[in-house]
């Protein structure tokens, strides 16, 4: 806790025999990052990419491939499975498997499969090229449709060609000019939605007819070369299309049955050769020699017993271990933090790691992000709701992932305070209690002004008061941080006059004598000198952005006001509602619910973001950088295999 | 009976709070809606800079504050009888 884990580098020398027992008992358990060593510096070969790694790479991409053609005939899920299937953890079904043999024998299980269901592939777009064939004859066919004429008396001919196209109502006219000039012979005209004709012309006169007509707007048609007139055409391609469909039915359906069958197998399969893949792909961050390989690896400092066992056991004490030392921007950086705060860990990681020697501030965002949360949201009948809410996710969706269960979690904790809030406030979904709540608020902000005092004005004073201890935690943390890394120019310019100017102003606040009134002001001057040494005069700037980053916390305030006014407009609503005949009742009841319901989802992601972005642009802007790298172990993640007996 | 001078003092200071927010919120909810649109597209290329781009798009809404936080005190300042010529 306040500091991310910490780590020891060490450089390994392992037997060439032992390498793939210690690479593949390393990558079994998250204890270690891998990280390349510099092969030119200690005088090392470069591990090159073998033929098992490329024969690796091949059959991944090939089951890959298999799996995408078989997934396209997954059966669509109705909406009640889709919505079970989000909400509910279902235990993947696991392949047992023994090594590396036991992949590759797994792999020529499927490999009359795969060809399967390229053929499956093959067949289908096959298929699928017909009935595209089938349908641009059709809509050929269906545009002369209205011409009745054997399409047989539209080609063949030695000397004569047939041109047979359509044009626009209003372009008509200047075509059968051009046909008349052209000395083409007009054969027939239809008019429908457009008009069509068909024309005949000397063979070597028709390509520069043509070009001359689709100037002025004609589209050529060329008819299929059949037998028969149009409409008797059309049917005879609608049979055949209704063939082709049913064929290709029947095949989607064995590819759900294949992939109902094997999707398993495949899955299992792929999750073995991509690990056993990212086995190969290790090497080629280690260095080696004619017998022996070296890595370096970062440990956290907790597991190096388990690691130096592992690698005791698997080479029977025939390695070499050296602790190397490191710089800060070069360690990878984990967090660990007690139950309550684990959570808050999610938006740290969202908005950066923070830097191997710097404070970890998961603990302070565990403290005051479920406050503001329940600022923001400030109605117990709303925190209510979403107490149970995150409860019911905590149960369902919390198994899913840890991403899942820490949004869970912190929504419970947000709940409470929401209640707490709300109680506090006087708000039970909005005035839906009337004044008996008020009873027991201790500030009911929308309250009258009483002995000159106006809760509105108390209200925000205290989101204020709020707003500077966070701002100032934040201020403190860079300045003690600046100092630690004897950044003493940053402490005094850009952290300490934060510090100062608050200083200033309330001492000229209090104004209780002359001295004060002199101290607030040298404060001022001494602000404004460290700043303007710091950044030029632009940095007196910094002390506006101070002042608009308190204020920023002010939107906790609007946000709670904004929960229980919406609530307050429903609930009048409401009662209006009542007053209609009969179903008065009813209506009110259903508007209540939908429309609570609404405010309710509305406000758990107003009241998530805000928080978050307090934390993100005003609170860290003082002291977190977030450029740490995580760490990220040497690690096979299994959902669908299980290694047994290595 | 209110006396028709104080009453329209009422009704200017309502107005008065009426454009501050109104105005802040309108101009914040265009430029939330061009940030929103452009963290769009960053979601969609990389997913990881989610949590950031969301931050960003709730930056505009700090314009939209300072309208609330210039409402609420012109609207609390009269209720308590501070005058603002003062």
């Amino acid at each position: 806790m306040f500091k991310p884990v910490r780590f020891k580098k060490f450089g390994v020398i392992v037997h060439l025999k032992d390498l793939e027992k210690v690479v593949s008992n390393l990558h079994a358990v998250p204890l270690a990052e891998i990280r390349e060593v510099n092969v030119h510096e200690r005088e090392l070969e470069q591990f090159e990419p073998n033929a098992e790694a490329r024969t690796l790479a091949y059959n991944i991409t090939k089951l890959r491939r298999s799996l995408a053609i078989l997934s396209q005939f997954r059966r669509k899920k109705d909406i009640i499975e889709q919505i079970k299937e989000f909400l509910f953890y279902r235990e993947k079904p696991i392949i047992r498997i023994r090594g590396s043999r036991e992949v590759k024998k797994l792999v020529s299980r499927l490999e009359p499969l795969c060809k399967e269901v390229e053929e499956l592939d093959r067949k289908i777009k096959a298929i699928n090229e017909q009935i595209k064939a089938i349908a641009e004859e059709r809509q050929v066919l269906e545009s002369i449709s209205m011409l009745d004429v054997n399409l047989e008396l539209l080609y063949g001919f030695e000397r004569i060609e047939v041109i047979v196209g359509r044009a626009p109502r209003e372009l008509a006219g200047s075509i059968e000019a051009e046909l008349k000039a052209s000395k083409a012979a007009l054969l027939s005209r239809v008019e429908d939605e457009q008009v069509i004709f068909i024309a005949s012309i000397e063979k070597q006169k028709a390509d520069e007819l043509t070009r001359r007509l689709r100037k002025l707007g004609f589209e050529r048609i060329v008819p299929p070369s059949k037998k028969g007139k149009a409409l008797e055409l059309i049917s005879e391609l609608e049979g055949m299309e209704r063939k082709f469909e049913a064929e290709l039915l029947k095949l989607r359906n064995k590819g759900a049955k294949m992939l109902e069958k094997n999707e398993k197998l495949l899955l299992a399969a792929l999750e073995a050769l991509e690990i056993e893949k990212a086995r190969q792909d290790a090497l080629l961050a280690f260095g080696r020699t004619e017998n022996v390989a070296n890595f370096d690896a970062f440990v956290p400092v907790k597991y190096e017993k388990e690691f130096r066992e592992i690698l005791e056991k698997t080479t029977k004490g025939c390695f070499y271990i050296e602790e190397l030392p490191f710089k800060e921007e070069e360690a990878p950086i984990a967090l660990e933090n007690p139950g309550f705060v684990k959570p808050y860990e999610l938006i740290v990681k969202m908005y950066g790691m923070p830097s191997y020697n710097s404070f970890d501030p998961t603990p302070l965002i565990a403290i005051a992000f479920p406050i503001f949360f329940g600022l923001a949201f400030s109605d117990a009948g709303y925190g209510i709701m979403l107490l149970i809410f995150s409860i019911f996710m905590l149960k369902t969706l919390a198994k899913k992932s840890q991403a899942y269960e820490a949004l869970s979690k912190i929504l419970l904790h947000g709940s409470i305070t929401t209640i707490i809030f709300g109680f506090m406030f006087g708000s039970f979904f909005g005035d839906l209690l009337g004044e008996n709540i008020k009873k027991l608020a201790l500030l009911d902000p929308l309250g009258s002004v009483q002995n000159g005092n106006s809760p509105m004005i108390i209200f925000m004073a205290g989101i204020l008061a709020l707003a500077l201890v966070h701002l100032n935690i934040g201020i403190m943390l860079g300045f003690i941080e600046a100092l630690k890394r004897r950044r003493y120019k940053l402490a005094l310019t850009e952290k300490m006059p934060f510090l100062l100017v608050q200083a200033g102003a309330l001492m000229l606040a209090l104004n209780f004598s002359q001295v004060f009134y002199a101290v607030g002001l040298t404060l001022f001057a001494l602000t404004a000198i460290l700043l303007i040494a710091g950044s030029g005069p632009l940095g007196l700037m910094k002390i506006t952005g101070f002042l608009g980053n308190t204020l920023s916390y002010l939107r906790l305030m609007a946000l709670g006001l904004a929960t229980f006014a919406i609530a307050m407009a429903i609930n009048i609503l409401a009662r209006m509602l009542l007053a209609l005949p009969y179903i008065g009742v009813v209506i009110m009841v259903l508007f209540l619910i939908f429309a609570h319901l609404a405010n309710f989802i509305f406000n758990i992601i107003s009241s998530f973001i805000h928080p978050l972005r307090l934390h993100c642009v005003e609170f860290f802007s003082y002291f977190f950088e977030g450029k740490g790298k995580e760490f990220k172990p040497f690690y096979a993640k299994r959902k669908y295999t299980l290694e047994v007996n290595r | 009976m209110i006396d028709s001078a104080l009453a329209t003092g009422l009704g200017l200071t309502i107005i008065g709070a009426g454009i501050a927010i109104g105005i802040a919120a309108g101009l914040s909810a265009i430029a939330q809606g061009t940030a929103a649109a452009a963290a769009i597209g960053g979601v969609s290329e990389k997913d990881y800079s989610f949590g950031k781009l969301l931050t960003l798009v709730a930056l505009p809404e700090t314009q939209a504050i300072y309208g609330f936080v210039i409402a609420i005190v012109i609207i609390f300042l009269v209720a308590l009888g501070v005058p603002f010529a003062q």
